[in-house]
C-alpha cells in the first residue's frame, strides 16, 4: 500500500512532466502534443483512478479470497462436523434403535413385571389382611408402572413438541436459507460489483482476459460454492432441525430415561420394599408359627400335665371313693356289730343270769361299734369334703383341658393359616423376586439407555456445536459475502468512476483522436522509438517491476529521484528527439489504450460472463454443497485463482504503474523537452490544464 | 301235655338208675334167701322196698307203666309177705325173684323199644300169694312168731309209734322187772297204744306199741331188762332236744331211719337255698356276656348239670318227705266209725291207693278238710239203712276214699253212694238269699260255689240236714291255701263225689316270673294253660270287661295291675297268662315275662299281708321277696266279682261283691 | 350302767321320728337291717310289704306310718325289729335301734290321761332316763289290737268290708 501511495504521491509529478513533455514534444504538433499531453494527463488520471479501483477490487478480492478461505475452512469444519454429525446421527440412530430395543425389552419386561405384579397382587390378595402391606406395595408398584407409562406418554408428547420445535427450526432455517439467498444475491451484487470491477478491469488491457478467465473460473467455482453452501445450508438446516429434534427428543428421552430410571428405581425400591415386607412377613409368619408352635408345645405340655393331674386327681378321687367304700364297709360293719351286739344282748337277756357276762361283752362290743361308727362318720365327712374338692378339681381340670384342647385347636388352625400365609408370602416373594430381577434388568437397560442417551446427547451437543460453528461460519460467510458485496459495491463504484474515467478517457481519446492521429503518426514515427520505448518501458517496467519492491524500499530514494528529476528533465529537454520517440510511444500508448478499450469491452463482456458465472455460482454452490469436499478443493483452487487474480491485479498494477511510469516518463520526456525548449517545457503544466 | 314226654329226656338216667336199683333189689333178695325160714331182716326188706319204690317212681315218671305197675305189685306183695317176724318161704322168694326178673324185662323192653312183656300172670301170682289188707286180716289166727299188727283203732296221736318186745325171764322177775314194770317204763316215754302177749318158741313174749312222746327216747339201759326195740334216729346224749316234731314215719324196718320233719324241713330249706343260689348263678351267667366262650360254655354246661342234679336232689329230698296217704286214711277210719255210730248208719269204708305218697306237710294239712268231707258224707250223704233199702240200695252204705297220683299232683276222691245233693233245695236257698236269679239253675260248679259261699251252710245248719255244706267254705279255703282245688260231682239219688286235687309238694315249684306294674311276681307253672302275646289294640272292651277273640270265642281278660291297684304302664303289647279251667279260661294281663324259674315257696300267712290272689312269696336269691300269684284264686275272685256285678244288677239289696283284701286267716296250726 | 335290779326287764331302745321308744327284749326275736320290702297289693297302707327273715317271709310294718308319721327313708341305721307274739312274727321298721337297757317296773310311769286313742292302746307307760323320755311300747298289744284297729279304722270309712278277718 505504501508502495502504491508512494507511487501515487510521486506519480503526479512524473505524469505531469510526461504530459508536459508530451505536449512539448510536438511543436508542430505542439497543440496535438498538448492535447495529447492533456489526454495523457487525463489518461494518467484515469489510470490512476483505475489503479485505485483495481486496488480496491484487489483488496475486495483479497478479502473475498480470505473469506473464501475462511468459508472453506468453515466448510471444512462444517464438513467435519457434518461427518461427525452423520456418524453421531448414525450412532444416535443406533442408540435410538438400541434405545428402542431397550425400550421394547423394557416394555416386555414391564409387561412381565406387570403380570408378575398382578400375580403377586393375586397371591397377596389371598393372603388378605395379614399381607395388606404387600398389597399396598404392589399397588404402589402399579402406580409406579402407571407413572412410567405416563412418562412414556410424556416422552411422546415431548417428541411432538420437539417436532413442532423442529418445524420452528425449519422456519428459522428457511430464513437462514433466505439470508443465504441474500448472500447469493449479495454474491450477485458481488457479481455485479465484479462486473463493474471487471468492467473497470476491462479497461485494463491484457490482464483483463486473464482476470475474466479467472473470474469465470471463479464464477463457476463460486457457483459450486454457492450450491454447496446452499446444500450445506439445507443440510445444515436439516441437520440443525434434526439435531434440534434429536436434541429435544434425546433430551426428552434423557428426561424420560431419567424419569424411567427414577421410576425404575422407585419400582426397584418398591420391589425391594415389597421383598422386605415379604421377608418381614415371612419372618413374622415364621416367628408367629414358631411362637404358635411353642405355644402348641406349651399347650401339649399343659394338656399332658393336665391329663396327668386329672388322672392324679381322678386317682385321688378313686382312692377317696375306695376309702369311702371302705368307710361305708366299716360303717356297715359297725352297724352290723351294733346289731349283733343288740341281738346278743337280747339273747343274753333271754338267758337270764347265765347271759349276764355275755351281756357285758355285748355292751362293750356295742360301745366299740358305736365309737367306730362315729369315727367312720367323721372319716366319711372328710372324704365327702375331699371328694367334692376332687370333683371340683376334676371338673376344673376337665375345663382347663377342654380350654387347652380348644386353644390347641385354635393354635393349630393358626399354624395352618400361617402356613397358608407363608405359602402365599413365599409365592409373593417369588413374584417380588421376579419383579426385582425384572426391575434390575430394566434398570440395567435404562442405564444402558441413559448411557446411549448420554452418548447421543454428547453427539447432539457436538452436532449442535458443529451446527453452531456452521452457523457461525455461515454468519462469517454472510459477513464475508457482505464484505464481498461492499467490495463489489466499491468495485462497482470504482467501475462507475472507471466508466467516468473511461468516458473521460474516451473523451480524451476522442479529443485526442486527432491528436492521436497525429500522435499516431508521431507514434508511427516514433514507433521504433516507441517500440524501443516500449521495450525500454518494458525493460523499465521490468526494471520498475524489479525495482518496484526496491521502490518501496527506496521510497525515500524516490524523492531523490524526483529531485533528480529536474536534472533529468533538463537533460530530457536536451533530448528533443527522444520526443518523437515519445510521440510514437504516445501513439503506441494510444493504441494500447485502444487495445485497452477493446480489452475493457472484452472485460465487460468477460465480467458479464463473470457475472453470469457468478450467478451460476449460486447454482454451482448446490453442487458444491453436495460435494462438500469439493468446496475445500474449489476454495483452494479459488484461493489459488484469487492469488492469480491478485497476481494479475498486481500485474495490472504494475502495468498501470508502468503506464504511469510511461506517462511520467512521457511527462519527464516532455519536461526534458520543455527544458530544452523551455516553452515547451513551460506549457507542460498548461497541457494538463488544457 | 305229656309229663312222660317231659321226662323222656331223662330216659338214659332212668336206665342207669334202674340198673342200680335192680341190682340192689337182687342183692336184697339174695340176702333174704340166705335167711330162708326165718323172719326177714327188716333192714333188708326196707332196702328191697326202697329199691322197688324208686323203680316204681322212676318208671312212672318216664311212662313205663308196666314196670311201674309190676314194681308196685311187688312192693305190695313184699309188704304183705315179709312182715316183721314172718318167716320167709321158698315160694315167696321164688315169686319175688321171678317178679324182679320180669321187672327188668319190662324196663329192657322200653330200652329196646320192644313190646313190653305180659305182666298180668305175675300180678295175679303176686296178689294171690299176698295176704289181704291188714285191716281185714287182722283177726286171723295169730301166728306164734308174727308180731301183731297195730290195732286198727290205735291212734298214734302226735307221737311216733314204736314197737317194743319184752321177753320175761325168771331172773328178770326176781329183779322185779315184770310186764307191769315194763308197761310203766314205756308209759314214761309215751302213750301205750297196745300190748299183746305172744307165744314164742320156749316161752312167751309181749309186744308193746307205744306212741313215743316227742323228745322222749327209751332208755338204753332197758335193753338189759329183756326189752328190745329198734332204734330210731340216733339221738346223741346231750344234744338239745329237737324242736317240737310233728310226726315221723311209721316204720318198722331195721334200716329205716325215723327222721324228724323239722330236720327234713331244714334239708329242704338248704336245697331250696341251693336252688335259689343256682338261679342266681343262672342270672349271673346270663348277664356276663364278656367271658370267653369256652369258659362260658363250660360254666353253662356245669350249671345245667348242676340244675339236673339239684332237681334230682330236690326230688330225692322231696321223696323223703313223701309219706303214704294211707296214714291219713287210717285216721279217717275212726272218724267214719264215730260218725256212723252217731248217726246210726252203716258205712263200709273202702280205702284205695293208700300207698300213694304225698308231702308230709300236705298230709297233715289235708286231714282237716278230708275229715269234714268224710263226716259230711256219712252224716248227710249216706242214707239211713231203711231208707237205703227203700231205695233199693244195700243197707250198708259205701264210702270210698281213693288216692291217685296224677303227675305231680295227687287226687283224693271222697265218694259215697248216698242220696246226692238236692240241687233244687240248694237253688231255693240260694234264691232266698239272693245268690241266684229266679230263672237260673245251678251247674255243678255254681252249685259248689253256692255251697261254699261264706256262711251259706253255717247259718242255716238246722235246715240242711238233707243238704251238704257244713263248713264247706272252710274246706275249700283250706284246700286252696294248699294250692289245691275242690270239685263236686253229684248224682241225685246216686251219690256224691268230692274231688280234692293237691300238689305233691308245696316247697319248690316251677314258676313263670312276670312283671306287673313294675313289680315282679311269680306264677306257678302248673296253673298256666297258655301264654299269649297280644297287642293292646287287639283288646276289646266288652261290658265292663276286656276280652280278646281267642280260639273262636272270647277270652275274658283280667288286668293284674288293676286288680292289685298297681300303676299300669300301658305298654303297646302285653302278655296274657291263660289260666282257669278249659271251660272257663281267663287271660291275666301282665306287662312282660321275665322267665321260668324254680322258686321256693314261702307261705304268707300273717293277716297283715294275707291277700287273696297271692298264695305266698319267694326269695329269688337277691334278698328281695317276690309274691306268688294264686292263679286259681284270681280267676275265682274275678268270677265272683263278675257274678257279684251280675247280682248287683239283679237285686239292689245284695251284699257288695267280695273284694280283694286280707283273706281269712289260716286255720290255727 | 345296767342295774340288774330285781323286777327289772331288759328293753331295746329305738328311735322313731325323734322320740325314743322302749320295747321289751323278750318280745324281740332279733334285729335286722332293713332291706327292700316287697309291697303287697291291697294290704294296709302302713304295711311296707313282706321281707324275708331267716327263711321266713313276714310282713314289715312301717311303724312311722303306723304311728301316723311319714314313711321316711330307710338307711343303714334303719332297723327291722322282728317281734314274735301270739304265734305271729312281724317286722317293725324303726329309724334306728342302737341301745339296750334295763328298766325297772317301778320306773315305768302310767300313761297320762291325755294320751288316748290309737297310740294310747299300745303305750304301756313312760320312763325317764336322764333327759330322755322313753315311751314303753307293748308289743303284743300293738299287734293284737291290729285287727280291731283295722276294723275301727275301717268302720269309719267303709260300711261293710266283706273280709272275715276274724280268726276262727
Amino acid at each position: 500500500m505504501a508502495f502504491w501511495t508512494r507511487d501515487r504521491d510521486r506519480q503526479p509529478d512524473g505524469s505531469g512532466e510526461a504530459g508536459r513533455g508530451n505536449g512539448a514534444n510536438g511543436s508542430a504538433r505542439v497543440a496535438p502534443a498538448a492535447d495529447a499531453m492533456r489526454a495523457a494527463a487525463a489518461l494518467w488520471e484515469g489510470s490512476e483512478a483505475q489503479r485505485r479501483l483495481v486496488e480496491g477490487g484487489l483488496t475486495g478480492a483479497n478479502e473475498c479470497a480470505q473469506s473464501l478461505r475462511q468459508t472453506a475452512t468453515q466448510a471444512e469444519s462444517v464438513a467435519t462436523s457434518s461427518e461427525e454429525l452423520a456418524s453421531s446421527a448414525n450412532e444416535l440412530a443406533a442408540s435410538i434403535e438400541e434405545m428402542t430395543a431397550t425400550a421394547t425389552g423394557l416394555a416386555s419386561s414391564i409387561a412381565e413385571t406387570s403380570s408378575a405384579v398382578e400375580e403377586t397382587s393375586r397371591s397377596i390378595g389371598a393372603v388378605a389382611s395379614t399381607a395388606a402391606d404387600m398389597t399396598a406395595a404392589a399397588a404402589t408398584v402399579a402406580g409406579g408402572v402407571t407413572e412410567m407409562a405416563a412418562s412414556i406418554k410424556s416422552v411422546t408428547a415431548d417428541t411432538e413438541n420437539l417436532a413442532s420445535s423442529v418445524t420452528q427450526i425449519a422456519a428459522a432455517m428457511e430464513e437462514t436459507s433466505r439470508s443465504i439467498d441474500g448472500v447469493r444475491t449479495n454474491s450477485d451484487d458481488l457479481a455485479a460489483v465484479a462486473e463493474q470491477t471487471s468492467r473497470s478491469i476491462a479497461s485494463m488491457a491484457t490482464a483483463t482476459e486473464q482476470v475474466a478467465a479467472s473470474a469465470e473460473n471463479m464464477s463457476g467455482l463460486a457457483e459450486q460454492v454457492a450450491t454447496a453452501v446452499e446444500e450445506t445450508s439445507r443440510s445444515v438446516e436439516g441437520v440443525a432441525r434434526n439435531a434440534e429434534v434429536i436434541t429435544r427428543s434425546v433430551e426428552s428421552a434423557a428426561t424420560s430415561a431419567t424419569e424411567l430410571d427414577r421410576s425404575m428405581r422407585g419400582v426397584a425400591a418398591l420391589a425391594g420394599e415389597a421383598n422386605d415386607i415379604s421377608r418381614r412377613t415371612t419372618r413374622d409368619a415364621e416367628e408367629g408359627a414358631t411362637a404358635i408352635q411353642r405355644s402348641l408345645d406349651g399347650l401339649d405340655r399343659i394338656r399332658s400335665s393336665m391329663a396327668e393331674s386329672a388322672s392324679v386327681v381322678k386317682e385321688v378321687g378313686k382312692r377317696a371313693g375306695e376309702i369311702s367304700t371302705i368307710v361305708d364297709t366299716i360303717n356297715l360293719i359297725a352297724e352290723r356289730t351294733n346289731l349283733l351286739s343288740l341281738n346278743a344282748s337280747i339273747e343274753a337277756a333271754r338267758a337270764g343270769d347265765a347271759g349276764r357276762g355275755f351281756a357285758v361283752v355285748a355292751e362293750e362290743i356295742r360301745n366299740l361299734a358305736d365309737r367306730s361308727a362315729k369315727a367312720t362318720a367323721d372319716i366319711a365327712a372328710i372324704i365327702t369334703a375331699l371328694q367334692s374338692v376332687v370333683q371340683d378339681a376334676v371338673s376344673s381340670t376337665a375345663e382347663g383341658r377342654r380350654l387347652a384342647d380348644d386353644s390347641g385347636r385354635v393354635a393349630a388352625e393358626g399354624v395352618a393359616g400361617l402356613k397358608r400365609i407363608l405359602t402365599g408370602v413365599e409365592q409373593s416373594s417369588a413374584k417380588v423376586g421376579q419383579i426385582t430381577r425384572a426391575t434390575e434388568e430394566q434398570l440395567a437397560a435404562t442405564q444402558g439407555l441413559a448411557t446411549v442417551i448420554t452418548t447421543a446427547t454428547t453427539q447432539i451437543r457436538q452436532i449442535s456445536g458443529a451446527t453452531a460453528e456452521q452457523a457461525a461460519a455461515l454468519q462469517g460467510l454472510v459477513r464475508v459475502t457482505g464484505q464481498m458485496r461492499g467490495a463489489a459495491r466499491e468495485v462497482s463504484e470504482a467501475m462507475g468512476a472507471q466508466e467516468q474515467s473511461a468516458r473521460e478517457i474516451t473523451k480524451a481519446a476522442q479529443s485526442g483522436a486527432t491528436l492521436a492521429g497525429q500522435v499516431r503518426r508521431a507514434m508511427a514515427e516514433q514507433a521504433t522509438a516507441a517500440l524501443q520505448v516500449s521495450q525500454g518501458v518494458e525493460s523499465l517496467r521490468r526494471g520498475a517491476a524489479s525495482t518496484s519492491r526496491a521502490l518501496a524500499e527506496q521510497s525515500a530514494a524516490a524523492d531523490l529521484i524526483a529531485r533528480e528529476a529536474d536534472g533529468f528533465r533538463r537533460r530530457s529537454a536536451s533530448v528533443s528527439t527522444a520526443m518523437s520517440e515519445q510521440a510514437t510511444a504516445v501513439s503506441q500508448i494510444a493504441r494500447a489504450t485502444e487495445d485497452m478499450r477493446r480489452q475493457s469491452e472484452q472485460t465487460s463482456k468477460g465480467l458479464a460472463e463473470q457475472a453470469r458465472a457468478a450467478s451460476d455460482i449460486g447454482a454451482a454452490t448446490h453442487n458444491v454443497a453436495k460435494q462438500i469436499a469439493l468446496i475445500t478443493r474449489a476454495n483452494r483452487e479459488q484461493s489459488e485463482t484469487a492469488g492469480t487474480t491478485l497476481e494479475t491485479f498486481a500485474e495490472l498494477q504494475r502495468l498501470g504503474e508502468r503506464a504511469a511510469q510511461q506517462v511520467r516518463d512521457a511527462g519527464l520526456l516532455r519536461a526534458l523537452g520543455d527544458r530544452a525548449r523551455p516553452n515547451v517545457a513551460a506549457p507542460g503544466g498548461p497541457a494538463s490544464r488544457g | 301235655m305229656s309229663e312222660g314226654g317231659f321226662f323222656e329226656q331223662f330216659i338214659d338216667e332212668y336206665f342207669a338208675e334202674c340198673d342200680e336199683h335192680l341190682a340192689a333189689a337182687r342183692h336184697a333178695l339174695l340176702d333174704l334167701e340166705s335167711a330162708l325160714g326165718r323172719p326177714a331182716a327188716p333192714g333188708v326188706v326196707q332196702e328191697l322196698l326202697r329199691s322197688l319204690h324208686t323203680l316204681k317212681g322212676l318208671s312212672g315218671m318216664v311212662g313205663v307203666s308196666s314196670a311201674e305197675r309190676l314194681a308196685h305189685a311187688i312192693e305190695e306183695s313184699i309188704r304183705a309177705r315179709l312182715r316183721p317176724g314172718v318167716d320167709t318161704t321158698a315160694a315167696t322168694m321164688d315169686t319175688l325173684f321171678a317178679s324182679v326178673d320180669l321187672l327188668e324185662r319190662c324196663i329192657l323192653a322200653r330200652r329196646t323199644e320192644g313190646a313190653p312183656p305180659d305182666i298180668a300172670p305175675m300180678l295175679d301170682r303176686l296178689a294171690a300169694g299176698a295176704p289181704g289188707p291188714a285191716a281185714e286180716r287182722e283177726p286171723a289166727a295169730p301166728t306164734p312168731d308174727a308180731a301183731p299188727p297195730l290195732p286198727p283203732d290205735a291212734d298214734a296221736g302226735d307221737g311216733i309209734v314204736q314197737h317194743f318186745e319184752f321177753v320175761p325171764t325168771r331172773e328178770l322177775t326176781e329183779r322185779g322187772v315184770g310186764v307191769d314194770a315194763i308197761r310203766a317204763r314205756l308209759r314214761s316215754i309215751g302213750e301205750l297204744l297196745d300190748a299183746k302177749p305172744r307165744v314164742v318158741a320156749g316161752g312167751i313174749s309181749f309186744d308193746f306199741w307205744v306212741s313215743v312222746a316227742p323228745g322222749k327216747v327209751p332208755d338204753e339201759a332197758w335193753r338189759a331188762d329183756g326189752l328190745s326195740w329198734i332204734a330210731l334216729a340216733p339221738a346223741p346224749a346231750g344234744e338239745p332236744a329237737p324242736a317240737p316234731a310233728s310226726q315221723a314215719f311209721v316204720t318198722t324196718g331195721a334200716n329205716v331211719v325215723r327222721v324228724d320233719l323239722g330236720r327234713l324241713d331244714g334239708v329242704m330249706r338248704l336245697v331250696a337255698d341251693l336252688v335259689v343260689s343256682r338261679s342266681r348263678l343262672d342270672d349271673l351267667l346270663r348277664q356276663d356276656g364278656a367271658r370267653s366262650t369256652a369258659t362260658r360254655d363250660a360254666l353253662e354246661e356245669n350249671n345245667a348239670l348242676m340244675q339236673r342234679q339239684l332237681r334230682r336232689l330236690r326230688e330225692a329230698v322231696m321223696r323223703i318227705r313223701l309219706v303214704p296217704v294211707g296214714e291219713v286214711f287210717e285216721r279217717l277210719r275212726f272218724a267214719v266209725r264215730d260218725a256212723a255210730r252217731e248217726s246210726g248208719k252203716r258205712v263200709n269204708l273202702q280205702l284205695r291207693g293208700q300207698n300213694t305218697e304225698i308231702d308230709k306237710l300236705l298230709v297233715d294239712r289235708m286231714l282237716e278238710p278230708l275229715l269234714h268231707l268224710v263226716r259230711n258224707a256219712v252224716s248227710h250223704g249216706i242214707e239211713h239203712p231203711d231208707a237205703r233199702v227203700a231205695r233199693g240200695k244195700p243197707p250198708e252204705g259205701t264210702l270210698t276214699l281213693r288216692a291217685t297220683a296224677v303227675g305231680d299232683r295227687i287226687r283224693v276222691d271222697v265218694e259215697d253212694d248216698g242220696a246226692g245233693i238236692d240241687v233244687a233245695r240248694v237253688e231255693a236257698r240260694a234264691r232266698a238269699r239272693g245268690l241266684l236269679a229266679a230263672n237260673e239253675s245251678l251247674g255243678a260248679e255254681a252249685l259248689l260255689d253256692v255251697l261254699c259261699a261264706s256262711g251259706f251252710s253255717t247259718r242255716d245248719e238246722a235246715d240242711l240236714t238233707s243238704g251238704r255244706g257244713v263248713g264247706m267254705d272252710v274246706v275249700r279255703s283250706t284246700i286252696r291255701s294248699l294250692a289245691g282245688e275242690l270239685s263236686l260231682f253229684s248224682t241225685p239219688g246216686g251219690g256224691t263225689r268230692f274231688v280234692v286235687e293237691l300238689p305233691l309238694t308245696l316247697m319248690i315249684v316251677d314258676a313263670l316270673l312276670v312283671e306287673v306294674g313294675g313289680q315282679q311276681m311269680a306264677v306257678p307253672q302248673p296253673a298256666l294253660r297258655e301264654i299269649v302275646k297280644v297287642e293292646r289294640s287287639q283288646i276289646v272292651p266288652f261290658e265292663n270287661n276286656d276280652v280278646i277273640p281267642w280260639r273262636g270265642g272270647m277270652l275274658p281278660l283280667l288286668s293284674l295291675a288293676r286288680l292289685f291297684q298297681l300303676p299300669d304302664p300301658r305298654l303297646p303289647s302285653v302278655h296274657l297268662l291263660v289260666v282257669g279251667t278249659e271251660a272257663a279260661p281267663m287271660g291275666l294281663v301282665v306287662d312282660r315275662l321275665l322267665g321260668l324259674r324254680e322258686i321256693v315257696v314261702h307261705p304268707v300267712v300273717d293277716p297283715l299281708v294275707a291277700v287273696e290272689g297271692i298264695s305266698g312269696a319267694t326269695e329269688l336269691g337277691d334278698g328281695r321277696v317276690s309274691l306268688i300269684l294264686d292263679a286259681t284264686a284270681i280267676v275265682r275272685l274275678a268270677q265272683e266279682e263278675r257274678t257279684a256285678r251280675a247280682w248287683s244288677g239283679a237285686s239292689a239289696n245284695v251284699a257288695p261283691p267280695p273284694r280283694v283284701g286280707p283273706a281269712a286267716p289260716p286255720l290255727p296250726s | 350302767m345296767t342295774t340288774h335290779a330285781a323286777g327289772s326287764e331288759s328293753y331295746v331302745l329305738f328311735e322313731l321320728a325323734g322320740a325314743t321308744y322302749a320295747l321289751r327284749s323278750d318280745d324281740i326275736l332279733q334285729l335286722e337291717m332293713v332291706g327292700e320290702p316287697t309291697p303287697v297289693p291291697n294290704a294296709p297302707s302302713w304295711v311296707a310289704g313282706v321281707v324275708s327273715v331267716r327263711g321266713q317271709v313276714i310282713p314289715a310294718v312301717s311303724l312311722r306310718e303306723r304311728f301316723g308319721f311319714e314313711r321316711g327313708r330307710w338307711d343303714l341305721r334303719s332297723r327291722l325289729l322282728v317281734v314274735r307274739t301270739g304265734g305271729r312274727t312281724v317286722g317293725l321298721i324303726v329309724d334306728s335301734a342302737r341301745a339296750f337297757a334295763r328298766i325297772a317296773a317301778e320306773e315305768i310311769l302310767p300313761v297320762p290321761e291325755g294320751v288316748a286313742g290309737l297310740s294310747g292302746r299300745y303305750l304301756r307307760g313312760i320312763a325317764q332316763r336322764g333327759e330322755r323320755l322313753l315311751l314303753v311300747i307293748d308289743v303284743p298289744e300293738l299287734l293284737i289290737t291290729e285287727a280291731s284297729a283295722e276294723e275301727s279304722a275301717a268302720e269309719g270309712e267303709s260300711p261293710a268290708p266283706a273280709s272275715a278277718a276274724t280268726p276262727s
